[in-house]
């Protein structure tokens, strides 16, 4: 049997869950190949907060679902995250378009043991700097954030 | 044979918060929360995709792309 993926989700990939956008067939292939485990942290949970409502009112429905139990809160607050983040921080800022809430999420799911990193990220390298950790990436990383991943795991 | 897991408490004071509370017998307690927590299986996320999930413009989504 298929062990389950655990999996953490960023926002954006959130929103192609909860929207239906261009990136939403992705959410969908994802789905087809088995069960998983979501995770999220109370950052991703910020951006969703602002991000949803962009769109519509579906972050009720995102804040019904966690109550449901539909996805695992990591349960490490801000603070917790930041003070974690610092050495991620000081690493990869210099040498890539990385956010700082992206930092967040991808020390969260190193953190947490998750084995997957969800997101759509394109241009800032938050992808990139997942591979570089060892995070398996979903979608698939393309040759740019390949090549950035190598780059960045050799400027250590 | 024996297992033993190590806790690392996240604040001060949480490892006699947990004596009180978990009187007589910390490790029967743990043992059953942890045990009810793995049984609880989330629900299954995938479901989502069979309800409402309205449209999003291509702006609105681009703006979750970009770095925060």
């Amino acid at each position: 049997m298929p062990q389950t993926r655990i999996a953490f989700a960023d926002a954006n990939w959130l929103f192609a869950l909860y929207y239906e956008t261009r990136a939403s067939a992705q959410v969908r292939r994802w789905a087809e190949q088995g069960p998983s485990t979501l995770v999220v942290s109370q950052a991703v949970l910020a951006e969703c907060r602002c991000n949803f409502w962009r769109a519509g009112d579906r972050i009720v429905a995102l804040e019904s679902d966690l109550r449901a139990r539909r996805f695992i809160d990591c349960g490490y607050t801000f603070e917790d995250l930041v003070a974690g983040s610092k050495e991620l921080f000081q690493r990869f800022a210099p040498r890539c378009n990385i956010g700082t809430l992206d930092l967040l999420h991808i020390h969260a799911a190193k953190r947490f043991g998750c084995r997957w990193f969800l997101s759509f990220d394109s241009a800032s390298g938050c992808r990139a700097v997942a591979l570089a950790l060892k995070l398996k990436v979903f979608p698939e990383v393309e040759n740019q954030d390949r090549e950035l991943a190598k780059r960045l795991r050799l400027t250590v | 044979m024996t297992e033993h897991i190590s806790l690392r408490p996240r604040r001060p004071g949480l490892k006699a918060e947990l004596a009180r509370k978990a009187r007589p017998n910390i490790n029967a307690w743990l043992n059953d929360l942890i045990e009810r927590e793995l049984a609880a299986q989330p629900n299954d996320w995938r479901e989502i995709l069979h309800g409402e999930r309205p449209v999003a413009s291509e702006e609105a989504f681009a703006q979750c792309l970009r770095p925060e």
